[in-house]
């Protein structure tokens, strides 16, 4: 192994994340990055420090890589590249996780609670002993306000309501500041609840209010953040990302950005700037993802040109698309980052949801919009690039297009059959048939889409649906896009030749004499090894997925659903889903992880399994684990 | 007649015989002296030692005007480089043997065009013609491929409630590429005109793309033909060129080779057929493969006595057609005594293109259909002559005479009456024999 060279090339990894951090600072100040929140006009000085800290270790990094490596000596040959590749996104995801930490941004709420006061609600992840009506009254409304708490009327008026909720009609006996002050005294209560003008420092907006803590993101959870960005998954641990106290907005720009350098993956940003002729190729080959890696182009760095070209063109339309469809600008950069890399970070909680609900006629143009992206980033770049050049034809002859394109519709048809059958998309008891259709085609597809090209943005909640949509949208988890696309998954590719090998094989049984080629499209596929490699793959990813749920079912303690009967049961299903929607990049799962739920629940080392699945998923498998092979660090 | 071949294997030397006792003046080119050597010594033939690519020899060997070259050297380049030398220096017909099928493909580049040679002969291709006639359609023998394989003629035997029948064929509003050729009804053939019409089980001709025949088949024909099986065991050249021919949708086809590279090869290019990695020539081998219960059974292995031993298996089995390639005359008469229906050799083949080709004036070659004073002519387009001055529609064809297919430098195509010929091209004609002068006339400087 050339070390010398690997830290070389890994100082301009370090260059690159750098620089790209650069372009999160505006956003800090409130002219350029603020939405409208009259409640929050100032500077954000924690996200801004963050970030420059975050940069100036990221030059640190490349200043200590690049000395150790300024006289390395020799070519770039295929082992060294594939410990770049693999080292790189290592590296890459730990500097992305420094703004995060630095920047002490809050991921979500010391208290959990469980939907009845009978059961153990936790602080701090610890279980305490169940609440009384009251308690839980007083609780339950600072929880669903968040970090920015209520002041002292709005939570009197809700825990009125909340405790008749509870009763069935008798008001409090006692009021709730007295219920207040007795959680405080209970241990562990204490330091979750704040009290109005505790902390002399707090932001304005919250400073009379009656809040419960925000938690800070530790490291898991920043690195978890920063590798579901470049892994381009889009599975967040932030569990309210419109509080600009707890996540800043150049914070959330930055984690936009890891999606656009995920998306077109950190190696191919380099051999676009540096070229590194026959090196290049060995990089690239490491890092696109799909089985077959020609392009369009015979030298390697016009085809990175290429793809980058296409990637930054088709985020720059759909940013001005958006922008136009009444986004501000910085939700629509964000948002364009999101779909193009086929990450899903959105900058709502209710992901695109919240646009429909801010405007209904505008939100649903949006919609069909994203789809439409998310469709041609899930296609393959080099057909994209035909398109451009007047040879559409080509696109559609391709064989892998057809399916991908035949999955989304049939799939897409079987999904709405049976949701309007069980009338999932039934908004209100007066939806009449022809809307519910539209909503049915709306919904429907865009869950396709988004799942099925590992976007994960959701616009409606298909945890609810009946169980074959959920069921197929699990299956649809491990397609993924095409070859040469930012889509994660399995690839439709291999889907198609596993099934013509398996066919192959049942032919070989009864007629061993037989001589058959694979063929694809009519013509014979050339890679002798392409059959062995298709197998391999498949076979690795379902020993993966299978390890890999057993390791967060046996990691992950029961109290993360909940000790009631009723959660447990998910917990098997929903940990698949989870191993599931990581390793193959999508994001959301079912249950505790579904389309409105996030990752910010699971312990620290089940989010670093999740870490280590996104990072194989991305990379495609060998990248990663020949890592921890020692033979292959040995030179001799 | 002069005639000059370059090269003598077996082919050559065979064919320089043939022609010597059909009285030509022959002239060899070989570059081995022993051979040289004993041809002068065996055969009324002058043979010249040399390279068959070196322009001097060629002159020494008397190319300037001489009537047919032969290129038939073992190398395809050579054959195809010497030929075009020798249609530049003056010979009026040059044939090229190619054993590659890249030289006979013309989607993408037309060879025979470009190196201005008359005729490329593939022996291998030719008993695969042969072989697929006997298959498509038993008891006829109405099947050609012509233009360079672009065109097929497919015999259709009409039945009852197809839509054609009674109307005539003007009516019948059937695509431009394709034409009725000949119409036989009750043991007489003509050439189909505008005017008549098609009866119940009138045997008629299609012409055009396989494509297209098979597109307006039904028109003619309602019953669907059963779908076929056919076994080929060997696959070399003639094997692969068959297999080709017949793979689609009314053949199922096997091949059988011994050899696992040239299996996984002809697996590749054969993509509707399945490629067996098997040993023809043992019989366990032939019963596993169910050969018993298939329609057609083809050895063209490249072994006389393999493929006869293969066939007489088969038939055993159960196979209920066998054909063979048998090269060596001596097994003629044996062969049909051990009930191979039909044993192709390729010689005779060869012999039969090369004396068609062996024509003056506009013809290149001349072939009869059998059963029938019907010829299929081969015309060259010269600069000025009266077929040039109008279209199709106005010509004075006489009224037996169909102009089938037309082949340019662009495209091969079937003719219809509004196209006009060109200088250059070469067109395929169906004529009858009594009307054949008045047609040569038309191509007549």
């Amino acid at each position: 192994m050339n070390y010398r060279l690997v830290c070389r090339l890994l100082s301009i990894v370090c260059l690159i994340i750098g620089v790209t951090m650069v372009f999160s600072l505006p956003w800090a100040w409130p002219a350029i990055g603020h939405r409208t929140d009259e409640n929050f006009q100032q500077f954000e000085t924690h996200g801004f420090l963050g970030l420059v800290y975050s940069i100036l270790l990221s030059i640190i990094c490349w200043a200590v890589l690049w000395r150790i490596g300024r006289k390395s000596k020799g070519e770039l040959y295929r082992r060294e590249a594939m410990a770049v590749v693999g080292l790189s996104w290592l590296i890459a995801t730990m500097l992305g996780a420094m703004p995060y930490v630095l920047s002490g941004s809050c991921n979500k709420l010391a208290v959990r609670l469980f939907n009845s006061y009978e059961h153990a609600p936790q602080v701090y992840h610890d279980e305490v002993s169940p609440l009384s009506e009251d308690q839980y009254a007083v609780v339950q409304s600072l929880v669903a306000a968040g970090a920015r708490g209520l002041s002292a009327e709005r939570l009197a008026e809700q825990y009125d309501a909340k405790v008749k909720q509870l009763t069935k009609g008798q008001p409090p006996t006692r009021p709730f500041d007295e219920v207040f002050d007795e959680l405080r005294e209970l241990p562990h209560w204490r330091g979750a609840l704040i009290e109005p003008n505790e902390n002399e420092d707090a932001p304005l907006d919250r400073r009379n209010n009656f809040r419960i803590r925000a938690v800070k993101m530790n490291i898991a959870d920043a690195i978890f953040e920063s590798q579901s960005g470049f892994s381009t998954t889009g599975a967040t641990v932030i569990a309210d990302l419109e509080d600009p106290v707890s996540i800043p907005h150049c914070i959330l720009f930055w984690r936009s950005s890891t999606h656009f350098l995920g998306g077109l993956g950190i190696i191919v940003l380099f051999v676009v700037i540096l070229g590194q002729g026959s090196a290049g190729k060995a990089l690239m080959r490491n890092e696109m993802p799909g089985p077959s890696k020609e392009g369009s182009h015979s030298r390697m760095q016009h085809t990175a040109w290429m793809f980058a070209g296409l990637y930054c063109g088709l985020n720059l339309v759909l940013t001005v698309l958006l922008w136009m469809l009444g986004m501000n600008f910085y939700d629509a950069v964000c948002h364009a980052f999101g779909t193009l890399a086929t990450g899903g970070f959105s900058t709502y909680n209710a992901s695109l949801g919240h646009f429909v609900q801010a405007d209904p006629v505008s939100g649903a143009w949006i919609e069909y919009v994203v789809i439409i992206f998310m469709v041609l980033a899930g296609t393959n770049f080099t057909l994209l690039y035909f398109m451009m050049i007047g040879q559409a034809f080509r696109l559609i002859d391709d064989i892998e297009w057809r399916y991908y394109m035949g999955i989304i519709v049939g799939v897409t048809i079987a999904v709405m059959t049976f949701g309007m059958f069980y009338d999932d998309f039934i908004i209100d008891p007066e939806t009449s048939l022809v809307n519910e259709f539209l909503y049915a085609l709306r919904y429907g597809l865009f869950q396709v889409v988004s799942i099925i090209t590992t976007t994960g943005y959701g616009t409606h909640d298909f945890d609810q649906w009946n169980s074959f949509g959920r069921g197929v949208l699990f299956l649809l988890m491990f397609v993924g896009g095409c070859a040469g696309s930012t889509g994660g998954g399995l690839k439709v590719i291999r889907h198609i030749l596993f099934h013509k090998i398996l066919f192959l094989q049942l032919e070989k049984s009864y007629h061993p004499t037989v001589v058959r080629p694979l063929r694809l499209g009519g013509k014979p596929v050339d890679d002798p090894e392409l059959q062995n490699n298709i197998l391999i793959y498949f076979s690795l990813i379902l020993v993966l997925f299978v390890f890999g749920w057993l390791s967060v079912v046996t990691l992950e303690p029961d109290s993360t659903w909940g000790a009631s009967e009723e959660h447990i049961e998910h917990k098997l299903i929903d940990s698949a889903t989870a191993v599931a929607a990581t390793l193959n990049n999508v994001g959301p799962g079912l249950g505790i992880i579904g389309a409105t739920q996030n990752y910010a629940n699971f312990t620290s080392w089940t989010k670093l399994l999740f870490t280590a699945l996104m990072m194989i998923g991305r990379l495609e498998i060998f990248a990663v684990l020949v890592l921890f092979m020692p033979r292959f660090w040995r030179s001799r | 007649m002069r005639i000059v071949i370059l090269g003598s294997g077996t082919v050559g030397t065979w064919i320089a015989d043939l022609l010597c006792r059909n009285n030509h003046s022959v002239t060899v080119v070989e570059s081995n002296v022993e051979t040289v050597r004993t041809i002068n010594a065996e055969l009324d033939i002058r043979a010249i030692h040399g390279s068959a690519s070196e322009s001097a020899i060629l002159f020494q060997a008397g190319i300037i005007g001489c009537d047919l070259c032969l290129a038939v050297t073992g190398d395809d380049e050579v054959n195809i480089v010497a030929a075009s030398m020798a249609k530049a220096m003056g010979a009026r017909r040059c044939v090229a043997r190619v054993y590659g099928r890249v030289f006979r493909d013309l989607s993408t580049f037309d060879y025979q065009r470009h190196f201005r040679i008359d005729r490329f002969l593939s022996l291998e291709h030719l008993s695969a013609v042969e072989f697929v006639r006997a298959v498509r359609s038993p008891g006829s023998a109405v099947l050609e491929n012509f233009a360079r394989g672009e065109l097929e003629v497919q015999e259709v035997i009409c039945d009852d409630p197809a839509p054609a029948i009674g109307k005539p064929l003007k009516e019948l509003k059937l695509p431009k590429g394709v034409r009725v050729g000949t119409i036989q009804r009750q043991g007489k053939t003509w050439i189909a005109g505008a005017g008549d019409s098609i009866e119940v089980s009138d045997h008629i001709t299609l012409i055009g793309t396989r494509e297209e025949i098979d597109s307006v088949k039904s028109k003619f024909q309602v019953k669907a033909a059963p779908v076929r099986s056919v076994v080929i065991a060997g696959g070399g050249e003639t094997g692969l060129a068959l297999a080709r021919m017949l793979e689609g949708q009314r053949y199922h086809v096997t091949l059988m080779e011994e050899n696992m590279e040239r299996c996984e090869f002809l697996s590749r290019l054969l993509e509707f057929t399945t490629v067996v990695h098997a040993d023809a020539t043992r019989r366990a081998i032939l019963e596993e493969e169910r050969v018993g219960n298939m329609d057609v059974f083809v050895a063209c292995t490249g072994d006389d006595e393999n493929n006869i031993m293969a066939c007489v298996e088969a038939r055993e089995i159960g196979a209920k057609e066998c054909m063979a390639i048998v090269q060596r005359p001596d097994y003629a008469n044996v062969v049909e005594k051990l009930g191979i229906n039909l044993a192709v050799s390729p010689r005779n083949v060869v012999a039969r293109q090369v004396l068609g080709l062996l024509n003056s004036g506009p013809i290149i070659s001349k072939k009869n259909l059998p059963g029938g004073g019907i010829a299929i002519v081969e015309f060259e387009v010269m600069p000025g002559v009266v077929a040039t001055e109008h279209v199709i529609a106005n010509l004075k064809l006489p009224p037996h005479c169909l102009i089938a297919a037309i082949m340019s430098s662009d495209y091969v195509r079937v003719a219809s009456a509004d196209d006009r010929l060109t200088p250059g091209d070469t067109v395929v004609v169906l004529v009858e024999e009594t009307a054949l002068d008045a047609v040569v006339k038309l191509f007549e400087e």
